[in-house]
This record gives C-alpha cells, sequence and structure tokens, in this order.
C-alpha cells in the first residue's frame, strides 16, 4: 500500500519553502537591509515598505502559479495516462497568449478602465482570461463531437489542434507588430510575472482554491485510472467523468495562471516527474508534494530573474527551464529502476 | 437463501458504427458453475464478458443477478459482487505487487491502512497460492507475462467476489501454474459458491476446468450444455472450421 501522507516529507517541504520565500523577499534589484524595514515600518508611504509590499505580493503569485502548475501537470500525467502531459497539452494557454497579443496590436482605448471590476481583474489578464475560456469551450464541444473509445488520447489530439490554430495567428500578430509591441508580446510567451496589486491576488486565491480542493478529493482515483478505463469501470469508478470534470477543472486553474503570468514553461512537466522519481506515495499526497515543490522552484526563479541581472528583470519562463532541466537529468541519471 | 443466479436475457450488442456483435443471447447459470466460452477469434467473447461484467451496457436485453437487474445494482455494490480479469492489461510505472494487490476498492483499502503491518495475512497467502511471494516487491514493470497474469489473479482472489469473469486466464501461463489454475478455480467456486466465466483458446485447459461448455460463433451463441455432452459430441471440428486434416492433427497428439 502506497502510504498516504508523511509528516516528516511534508515538513521537509514546508521548510525549503518558507527558506525561499525568506530570500525572496530579502533579495531583489534594491538591497534593503532587515533593519531598514523595522525602523521605517511606522511610515506607510515610506518606499522600503512600499517595496516590500511589491515583494510580498510578487511572493503570493509565484508560490500559487507555481503550485498550480505543478498540480494541473501531475494530474494531467495521471488522467491523460501520457508523462509528457503539462497543463499546456490542452491549448488552453495558446488561446490566452493569442488574445492578448491581439489586444496588444490592435491597442483600442481603454474601455474596460470604466468597469470598476479593474481593481480585482487587470484589463490585460481580462483577455487573457477570455481567450483562455474560448479556447476551453472550443476544447469540450470537439471532445463531445468526437466518438471514440480511446477517451485520454482525445483531449491532447484536440489540445494539439487548438495550440497549431492559436499559435499561427500569434505568429501572424508578430509579424505585423511593432518593435515595441514585440517585446511585450515576447515578454508574454516565455512567461512572466504581471505585477498585479494585493486585491487581485486576493481575487486569484478566492478563484483557484475551489478548483484545487476539488481536484485533491478526487485525487484517490488515479492510482485505478492509470490501469486504464475498462480496470477502473470494474472497480465501479467512473473514469470518463472523473477525466472530464478533473480536466474543467485543471481549465479554470490554468486561465488564470496564463492570465497572470503567461506560459510558463517547463514546471508543471519536469515536477511531477521529480517527485514520482523521489518518492512514492500515493496520488493525494503526491499532489500535494507536486504543488509543493512547484511553489518551491517558482519563486526560487522569481527571486533569480528579479536579482541577478538587476536592475533588468528577466522572464522567469528563461529560470525555470535553467533550473529544473539540469535537476531532473541527475535525479533520472541517479535513480535506479 | 436460494442458490445464486445469474441470467442474460436476450442480449443484443451493437457498436456506434452500428456493427451487430452479438445477437439474442440467453443464458441462466447457477452457483458452483465454472462456464468456458469457446469460439473463434472475433466470434464475441470478450465483448459478451465485458457486457455481463458491466464494463459495457449492452444495446438490448438484461443482465441480472439474483433476479435484480444490473443496472439497478449501485456501482460500489456491483464493484465487490464482479470480477473482470482483462485479456491485457497496461503495467503501470511506479507500481509494486503489493501495492497493485492493494487496489482493490476504495473502502477496503482504508482499511488495510489503519492496520498498517508488514505483509497482510490475505496477500502472503494468495501469493504463496499463485507461486509469486518472492516477486511480492517487485516492480510490475519488471515482471515476466505470466507473472502478470498471477499477480493479477491473485488480486481477483483476493477480492472474493461471487461472480469471477476470466478473459483468457490462461494465455501467458505454463503448464504448471495452467493445472495449478484448473484447480485454484474449482476449489474458489465451492469454497465461495461463486460462477467463474472462462475464455480460452486451449481446449485442454478447458475440457479440464469446466462443467459447462457454451460456444459462440459469429455473435450468436452456438452451444450451451454440461461439458460432458460437449466432449463427447465432438463438434469442434463444426466450431472452429476445421478441415479434416487439422483434426487429425489435433487428434493425433
Amino acid at each position: 500500500m502506497k502510504s498516504n501522507f508523511s509528516i516528516k516529507v511534508f515538513i521537509v517541504y514546508l521548510m525549503l519553502l518558507l527558506i525561499s520565500a525568506f530570500f525572496s523577499i530579502y533579495y531583489g534589484s534594491v538591497n534593503i537591509s532587515f533593519m531598514q524595514f523595522f525602523s521605517s515600518s511606522s511610515e506607510l508611504e515610506d518606499i522600503p515598505s512600499k517595496i516590500l509590499e511589491l515583494r510580498i505580493n510578487s511572493l503570493l503569485q509565484a508560490a500559487l502559479v507555481g503550485a498550480i502548475l505543478a498540480l494541473s501537470g501531475c494530474v494531467l500525467q495521471r488522467v491523460l495516462r501520457n508523462p509528457l502531459a503539462d497543463p499546456f497539452i490542452l491549448g488552453i494557454s495558446s488561446g490566452g497568449t493569442c488574445f492578448l497579443s491581439l489586444s496588444i496590436l490592435i491597442n483600442y482605448p481603454p474601455l474596460f478602465s470604466i468597469i470598476s471590476s479593474q481593481t480585482f481583474i487587470p484589463i490585460k489578464s481580462f483577455h487573457a482570461f477570455i481567450g483562455c475560456i474560448v479556447s476551453f469551450l472550443i476544447l469540450f464541444s470537439f471532445r463531445r463531437k468526437i466518438k471514440t473509445v480511446n477517451d485520454e488520447y482525445v483531449y491532447p489530439v484536440i489540445g494539439i489542434i487548438i495550440n497549431s490554430f492559436f499559435s499561427a495567428i500569434l505568429m501572424m500578430v508578430i509579424t505585423i507588430a511593432k518593435p515595441e509591441q514585440l517585446a511585450e508580446i515576447h515578454n508574454l510567451m516565455i512567461g512572466t510575472l504581471q505585477p498585479i496589486t494585493f486585491n487581485q491576488i486576493f481575487f486569484f486565491y478566492a478563484m483557484s482554491i475551489f478548483p484545487i480542493i476539488f481536484i485533491l478529493r478526487n485525487a484517490k482515483y488515479f492510482d485505478f485510472m492509470i490501469f486504464g478505463d475498462d480496470f477502473s469501470k470494474s472497480l465501479g469508478i467512473n473514469s470518463l467523468k472523473i477525466r472530464c470534470i478533473s480536466i474543467v477543472m485543471i481549465c479554470i486553474l490554468v486561465s488564470l495562471v496564463v492570465s497572470t503570468a503567461g506560459s510558463i514553461g517547463f514546471i508543471g512537466l519536469i515536477i511531477p516527474h521529480m517527485i514520482r522519481k523521489i518518492h512514492r506515495f500515493s496520488p493525494f499526497f503526491e499532489c500535494i508534494l507536486c504543488m509543493q515543490l512547484g511553489a518551491i522552484i517558482l519563486i526560487n526563479a522569481d527571486t533569480l530573474s528579479r536579482s541577478l541581472f538587476s536592475p533588468a528583470q528577466l522572464p522567469l519562463g528563461i529560470f525555470t527551464a535553467i533550473l529544473g532541466a539540469p535537476i531532473l537529468a541527475f535525479i533520472l541519471i541517479r535513480k535506479q529502476v | 437463501m436460494s442458490a445464486f443466479v445469474f441470467k442474460a436475457e436476450k442480449i443484443f450488442y451493437s457498436t456506434p458504427n452500428h456493427n451487430i456483435l452479438l445477437k439474442d443471447i440467453n443464458f441462466e447459470y447457477n452457483e458452483g458453475d465454472i462456464v468456458c466460452l469457446l469460439g473463434n477469434n472475433g466470434a464475441g467473447k470478450s465483448t459478451l464478458i465485458k457486457i455481463c461484467a458491466g464494463i459495457l451496457s449492452a444495446s438490448f436485453g438484461n443482465i441480472l443477478i439474483n433476479k435484480n437487474n444490473i443496472k439497478c445494482i449501485g456501482k460500489t455494490q456491483q464493484s465487490q459482487l464482479i470480477s473482470w480479469l482483462p485479456q491485457s492489461l497496461y503495467r503501470a510505472e511506479n507500481f509494486n505487487v503489493i501495492e497493485f494487490l492493494s487496489l482493490n476498492s476504495l473502502r477496503v483499502s482504508k482499511n488495510m491502512q489503519k492496520s498498517n503491518s508488514e505483509l497482510p495475512f490475505d496477500f502472503s497467502n494468495a501469493l504463496r497460492d499463485f507461486d509469486i511471494l518472492d516477486q511480492a516487491k517487485k516492480e510490475l514493470i519488471l515482471l515476466s507475462g505470466g507473472e502478470w497474469k498471477r499477480v493479477q489473479l491473485a488480486r481477483l482472489w483476493l477480492r472474493k467476489a461471487k461472480i469471477l469473469f476470466l478473459d483468457e486466464p490462461d494465455g501467458d501461463l505454463d503448464l504448471k501454474h495452467k493445472i495449478n489454475l484448473v484447480g485454484k478455480c474449482k476449489e474458489y467456486a465451492q469454497k465461495n459458491k461463486a460462477i467463474i466465466f472462462i475464455t480460452s483458446h486451449d481446449i485442454h485447459f478447458a475440457k479440464m476446468v469446466a462443467n459447462k461448455i457454451c460456444a459462440l460463433n459469429n455473435g450468436i451463441f452456438v452451444w450451451n450444455s454440461e461439458a460432458d455432452i460437449f466432449w463427447s459430441l465432438n463438434i469442434l471440428q463444426k466450431l472452429y472450421g476445421l478441415n479434416k486434416n487439422d483434426e487429425n492433427h489435433f487428434y493425433s497428439k
């Protein structure tokens, strides 16, 4: 029996998470000693406290983005029975980036700024979110039309269709775009954390809490589903339904991530593999560990991207790949069996 | 309590492409029966077994267990009542034999966790029965074909379901384990008062294990009787479409 929970492993990852969080707050493009924070905490308008606020915001954002990406990668790899699945395999993100770059290209006068909801959702994110929802609707309307036995292969294939269509449009946008618009689109494609306010972070957390809980509650079935639909059906588990619901939840989560951070590659693909190579736990705990490790790696990548070449900020996606690839290669080489 | 009865009434099945695979299949079996289902490749044996096990639903007709329709029985209860051995099963990575055996139903696996003992008594017994005790900690992907089949059989034996559907259980087994399996099936059917359905292409195996024989040809139920009658009638030639030479080859052994 795979054990369902291990307090030791959980605490080790939690400690790592806290240490990374500390570094993320401490280091940045401007060096501020902690004494300055405490001395100036009384005056809220002070510069150090503003910087601190920004850093805490970006820390919270990075943690959630990393957790969501790793979780959805982990779930998709199990549900689609495909070790190459990552959160972007369903084509959700390409719709988001495509819509967002279109909005940058067209650059129409800000109609939405009148709407009060802008305190919760920035305009850019709003476009990305609409794009994600569009590709999400395409995915499910296609799924309904296609009648086939191999349910787990249908979703990636539709994802590829959506992906190639929207990236073609994106390429078209890039060819037309002016140089100053290009830089923005470029950042978006690699993945960078957009600066957001505390309200928006709160909204982000509130939206993602329900899908995450839902996925974790279904996680116990994933071990059965890996042996195939017929096998799980003979044990009284409706794997078609669980797969469909998990994918809906992941679509919501990925849309949120894409709308605040673009498509950060690699995390969703690599972290589940790392967890699976290092540990041997039930899918429920595996999901939790994936979320923790995803948050840790993304926080560190964020810290590095802010501080390494300061004052310039590099796109986050570069660092996730630089950090992730060697670690996975190392684990694959070391691990026997 | 009256005897346990498994009954199929007028089963028809067609694929989504409207190919009719099964036509008008009726049968009724009681507890203790070991039924062997014979037929050509593509005759519809596996499909029939999947329908009976509740994995596919029939296009028309009813499956009755003790006069209850299989559709009315709840999913969890159905999974406790029926076990199914697939013809071939995907081997997951990161799974060893014990972890696979504990994948029974969710309720059982919860109880298992509480006891937290090293190797539960049931498990080591079942593993010893199928001669795989020394492979208990081995990864599934490292098992040989026959060992993997035996692990799957051990899992079904642990579940103690009332109705077993074995889709070519003898496919990968060597002679020794095949004979062992015959004994196990007979013991299981008697001890648990169970019904066992077996599909097989091995006539000798079928002859040893079954007390009822039925045969499918092109989706039509062509034979259903006690085993002795079937073997005394020599109708294999007709069933499998053998010509004279083939038959001589078979019986000359």
